[in-house]
């Protein structure tokens, strides 16, 4: 009461630090993210500013270029003998992806790649065809070379992969040789587009996506293909994934054969009626001179072998497909001739 | 020179598990839930990555919307939960947190059965696709899962002195069953069966962990002091 009466309470004075406090705090989170937006937009284009990493790490000899990308750290090398070796993976850690010989765009210098060629000697037709995982896209740009009217659909994950493999292999979109940066899965799932021939050959480091490789995986890609047209799947096989992967691709498809590659093995599955040796032969033979393969397609055939596996292993489904605790399991006892 | 202290004797303060506003048997339920609620939450969200790589691929878009709607589900969780959990605090809560977290997993499972296609495809977008199963798979439980952290808070403090200790020793006890879920689930649960059995699995154990709720809600019908 008396208060009111006379004395006016005097709201009491804001502690000046108090004040410069409340506008501290927004200018430093305004000032932050203005930096951050200045970082952005002068930025220098991508695969440069990894350049420049490598140049920063150029003890490392014969790094040409060294790219962060959204799913991989990926490492790009020139070889003493001219070739170029794509890898992924971290310091200690680096799967190889790809060798390119960058002179010549018909070269495969791995084996399993040409032994993934093998598929030209399936197909029914060789009208359209694609490939799930580029990489380097050797195998890809092979079969687009080798092959002219052959419509060709590159299909691969990771941006930075498909820059690398235009800048420095050539390997960029063209007339006949299309190029789409999607999931694989995804983007077979999203479009209605039929292929005779389909590849599969994705890998992030050690490791197949889990969802690349399960019955319904399978089963779309047999949805994808024309009739007559075949998969061809590369697949490691050292531990329990290779199984696996042969009783899950066994399960979509009729029919399976089995290519050596040297530490890999192409796997090649269809439907409908069983492919004779002669027919297959006489196709080669036939395609081989239509097209004059720098890889035989007859000597390819006789890479031909069958692998022991475990035929009770259970096929992978989108539900269960511990592909990582698999691959982590070596396959003891078995052995491929 | 030795100095010496003045001491005031004063009584020895009660140990903080008698502090607490619930006896012992409900706070070690209390700090069970926390773990095992914990465990359930991140744990589904290790499912929930699974369940959207077939349909999206495994990008980093993928994670980034897993991530952010687990955490926007928490986030609406805690802010819910700690309304909730001052207008109706005690056991019986947390036996219908359980109860609506264990319903929505096993509609999870069915949707998994096929259903979960069908609502993508009617949706234009990829990323629009992906985000409206994003949420449909993960908002709801994690919504429903997050509100048992103010809950815990509220159901354990019963000196607001104590409010740092026991709210941080929960958080510390849910951040440990958030682990354990996404270590268990990944290596071991994820490995021997499919994310379907491991859906139905944690309803399960939601559905048996809130039947003991609600006997300790009729145990202790009103354990909380204002």
């Amino acid at each position: 009461m008396g208060n009111r009466a006379g004395n006016k309470t005097r709201k009491p004075e804001a502690d000046p630090r108090r004040r410069l406090l409340i506008w501290a705090i927004p200018a430093v989170v305004v000032l932050s993210a203005a930096a951050i937006a200045a970082l952005a937009f002068f930025a220098p284009e991508r695969v440069s500013e990894q350049e420049a990493l490598a140049a920063e790490a150029s003890a490392e000899p014969g790094l040409v270029a060294r790219v962060e990308s959204l799913y991989n750290d990926i490492y790009l090398y020139r070889q003493p003998d001219g070739n170029y070796m794509l890898s992924f993976g971290a310091r200690r850690l680096r799967y190889i992806e790809s060798v390119v010989n960058p002179d010549d765009e018909l070269d495969l210098p791995v084996y399993y790649t040409q032994s993934m060629t093998v598929g030209l000697a399936y197909a029914d037709k060789l009208d359209s065809a694609a490939i799930v995982g580029l990489g380097g896209g050797r195998t890809a740009w092979y079969l687009h070379k080798s092959v002219p009217d052959l419509d060709f659909t590159a299909i691969e994950l990771d941006p930075e992969v498909a820059r690398i493999a235009d800048r420095y292999f050539g390997v960029r979109a063209e007339d006949k040789f299309a190029v789409e940066i999607r999931d694989g899965r995804v983007h077979l799932a999203s479009h209605d587009d039929t292929y005779d021939l389909i590849l599969v050959d994705a890998y992030r480091g050690p490791f197949v996506p889990f969802h690349l490789l399960t019955r319904q995986f399978y089963e779309l890609i047999g949805e994808r293909l024309r009739p007559g047209g075949v998969v061809v799947q590369n697949v490691e096989p050292t531990t329990m994934l290779f199984d696996s992967a042969v009783a899950t691709i066994r399960a979509a498809f009729d029919h399976l054969a089995f290519y050596e590659g040297r530490g890999n093995i192409v796997i090649v599955a269809y439907n409908g009626p069983e492919l004779p040796d002669d027919v297959l032969r006489e196709r080669a033979r036939a395609r081989q001179a239509q097209h004059g393969f720098r890889y035989d397609l007859n000597a390819i055939l006789d890479r031909t072998f069958e692998p022991d596996w475990d035929e009770e292993t259970q096929p992978l489904t989108d539900d269960f497909a511990p592909v990582e605790y698999l691959k982590a399991v070596e396959r003891h006892n078995r052995k491929q001739t | 020179m030795t100095a010496t202290a003045t001491r005031t004797p004063t009584a020895p303060a009660a140990p903080l598990h008698r502090r607490l506003a619930v006896g012992i048997g409900p706070a070690v339920l209390v700090v069970t839930d926390v773990v095992t609620l914990g465990f359930v939450t991140l744990g589904f969200e290790m499912v929930a990555s699974r369940i959207l790589t077939p349909l999206f691929g495994s990008g980093i878009y993928t994670w980034a919307t897993i991530i952010s709607i687990v955490v926007a589900g928490l986030m609406a969780g805690y802010f819910l939960g700690g309304i909730v959990a001052d207008r109706m605090p005690g056991f019986g809560l947390a036996a219908a947190i359980k109860f609506v977290a264990a319903a929505y997993l096993l509609a999870v499972f069915v949707l998994t059965a096929g259903g979960l296609e069908t609502i993508i495809d009617a949706v234009d977008g990829e990323i629009a696709a992906l985000f409206v199963s994003g949420f449909i798979v993960c908002f709801p439980p994690l919504v429903v899962l997050g509100m048992y952290a103010p809950l815990s808070v509220r159901l354990l403090l019963g000196d607001p002195t104590d409010a740092g200790k026991i709210s941080g020793g929960l958080f510390a006890i849910s951040s440990f069953g958030n682990i354990t879920g996404i270590l268990v689930t990944t290596f071991f649960l994820i490995p021997s069966m499919g994310t379907r059995t491991i859906t139905i699995g944690f309803a399960i154990y939601l559905i048996a962990s809130g039947v003991v709720s609600v006997v300790a809600a009729l145990v202790s019908p009103a354990p909380i002091r204002d």
